[in-house]
């Protein structure tokens, strides 16, 4: 059993950390609230530290621990983000026009309930099965097929709002991310 | 302007601001989380607490689970504070007879649970003559479908999973059991019959759960016995004669996934997940002693997403009488007590509870229905106690059912509803 006071883990914390802050930003809609997440959530991991499998399950519960402390904090949070300003006209074609993508896709990510806004995340960022979602989350697999679709169907109208189309997902081209951090 | 999804969330964290880690800071932080197991909890203001209790100091055991990473603040709720919010009723039924002997007794519409994707399972009998129906009601438009005759009278019934794929019900009592898979999209029944031994209870209904490896476990004491509680399984499919699972007994057991909790009259409460197990708790809740006529009752066990839910009988004259409630946190966050409760339902994020104690309120039904919200922190009074045990909660519909205006010692008289709570 490892100690808490291992450097494994000051050296598990420096690697995974940037990784659990993206995931924890598309979540959030801002960095530096990201960047607590992701501190709460090594804080969890470090409590837990001493009866985790370092080769096998310190990963997942990391990565389970950063979601579910996000979507703690933005439901308390909810009623005042603004994660992006106020959309104008659809924006002409230059350089701008990648700014004015995230935009939309970071405001129309915030409009999702947290737990669709994390089944979309860890399905299509993370590129995570359904089971290993439903584990995640501590939900069935058919919560988090229903609630991926819902999710999907609010961001194509949000995207339809702004003269913007969402095509369909494609089926995950990659298959070793259950255990990784992208 | 088309966009891919999964190039748009990568694009959408390609210029990330530069970060680093403290990893020394995490560990002062978490080290002074581990010292604060003796200190006095904080009341949570938002959510009208009545009294600041002392933390729970969550003793190890040697050979025992791990006890929880982190000491839990607890904070016991008043239901006496919360709001009154009605709700918008979308789906409604009603049974009425009078208690005279009419064949008004054979007939029923009431609604049984809700499917993940958003349906009510409804229940019809329209007459002795005939079987009970079986349907899904689509509550937006309030079309049901009928289902094909189930191939098992349904007395007893129990909803044990209602998955978008699938229908598992149980139904029976006593030594004979019938678990019956409905596909939803072959639309055809399948049916098991499950054995337990002579000799358990045959009066009380059986508390019948289905595990994530599709085992059906029935639970129930021995007959003409107090406790404690004795467990069975079997495969579904399959069936046949349980076996007994004696490393449950005196437990009682709910699965979410790959989580389990079990928990004892005693207040232990161990919840298992692939990351190992995890004792929340190893005593009853303050003021709330054992039943003395039936101490070793299990409490009932739930989950609300990640939290687990553990309801105790109390003693009528504890100082807590009826039920309490306490929901848990696996990470090791606040521990919420609700004494005078008893939770019925739950789902991702929140727990339909049912106050006990009921001086004066009419024949037969609890005094109120609450919903606590885990994420709000908040508790609503949504209307007068249950009558009978359909409450359900799943796809942010709520199923609950209440007495009622005729209803009385003489006649039976009770409305299910579903309200949309998003």
């Amino acid at each position: 059993m490892a100690r808490r006071d291992d450097p494994e883990f000051a050296a598990f914390a420096a690697a995974c950390a940037p990784g659990l802050r993206r995931t924890a930003y598309l979540m959030c809609g801002d960095w530096d609230r990201a960047a607590d997440v992701v501190q709460e959530a090594l804080i969890r991991v470090y409590l837990a530290w001493p009866r985790l499998d370092q080769d096998r399950d310190v990963r997942a519960y990391a990565r389970r621990a950063a979601v579910r402390v996000a979507i703690d904090q933005s439901r308390r949070r909810s009623s005042r983000e603004v994660p992006t300003p106020r959309l104008g006209e659809r924006p002409v074609a230059d350089p701008t026009d990648q700014v004015a993508d995230r935009a939309l896709l970071m405001a129309a990510l915030a409009d999702l309930p947290p737990r669709q806004r994390a089944c979309v995340v860890l399905r299509y960022y993370e590129d995570l099965s359904v089971e290993t979602v439903a584990e995640v989350l501590g939900c069935r697999t058919g919560t988090v097929k229903s609630q991926t679709a819902r999710g999907l169907a609010a961001l194509r109208v949000a995207y339809a709002r702004h003269g913007g189309e969402l095509a369909d997902p494609e089926p995950a081209a990659r298959t070793h991310a259950e255990g990784v951090m992208p | 302007m088309s966009a891919d999804l999964r190039s748009a969330l990568r694009d959408a964290v390609a210029e990330e601001p530069t970060f680093s880690v403290d990893a020394a800071a995490i560990a002062d932080a978490g080290g002074r989380r581990v010292r604060r197991r003796t200190r006095l909890a904080v009341a949570a203001a938002a959510l009208s607490t009545v009294a600041v209790l002392a933390v729970v100091a969550v003793a190890s055991r040697p050979a025992d689970p791990e006890p929880a990473p982190a000491p839990p603040e607890l904070v016991r709720l008043d239901l006496g504070s919360a709001d009154e919010v009605p709700l918008d009723v979308i789906a409604s039924t009603r049974t009425t007879w009078k208690d005279d002997g009419s064949d008004e007794f054979f007939r029923h519409d009431r609604l049984e649970g809700l499917t993940e994707d958003g349906l009510v399972l409804r229940n019809r009998r329209t007459g002795p003559s005939v079987g009970a129906l079986l349907g899904l009601l689509d509550p937006r438009t309030g079309t049901t479908d009928w289902l094909p005759d189930p191939p098992a009278n349904l007395y007893g019934m129990q909803p044990l999973a209602l998955d978008v794929d699938r229908l598992v019900l149980g139904v029976g009592q006593g030594n004979g059991h019938s678990v019956l898979v409905f596909d939803r999209a072959s639309r055809t029944w399948q049916r098991d019959i499950v054995r337990i031994p002579y000799g358990i209870e045959v009066h009380v209904p059986p508390r019948m759960v289905l595990a994530p490896d599709d085992r059906v476990y029935v639970g129930n004491t021995l007959e003409n016995q107090p406790g404690p509680m004795r467990w069975w399984s079997a495969p579904v499919p399959g069936g046949g004669t349980a076996a007994p699972e004696p490393e449950l007994e005196g437990y009682d057991v709910v699965w979410s996934g790959p989580g389990r909790i079990v928990a004892d009259p005693d207040g232990r409460v161990v919840a298992s997940t692939p990351a190992g197990e995890t004792e929340l708790s190893d005593r009853r809740p303050d003021g709330c002693e054992k039943p003395r006529a039936f101490p070793e009752v299990v409490p009932t066990t739930l989950w609300a997403g990640s939290h687990p839910v553990v309801t105790y009988l109390c003693d009528s004259e504890s100082d807590v009488p009826g039920a309490t409630t306490v929901v848990h946190d696996p990470e090791g966050g606040r521990v919420f007590e609700v004494p005078d409760a008893s939770a019925v339902a739950a789902d991702d994020s929140r727990v339909v509870l049912t106050s006990e104690n009921n001086p004066g309120a009419e024949h037969p039904g609890r005094s109120s229905t609450y919903v606590l919200d885990l994420d709000g922190l908040t508790i609503t009074r949504i209307g007068r106690g249950t009558h009978e045990p359909q409450v359900a909660l799943a796809a942010d519909l709520l199923l609950w059912n209440t007495p009622g205006p005729t209803d009385s010692q003489d006649a039976y008289d009770v409305v299910w509803n579903v309200a949309r709570l998003d």
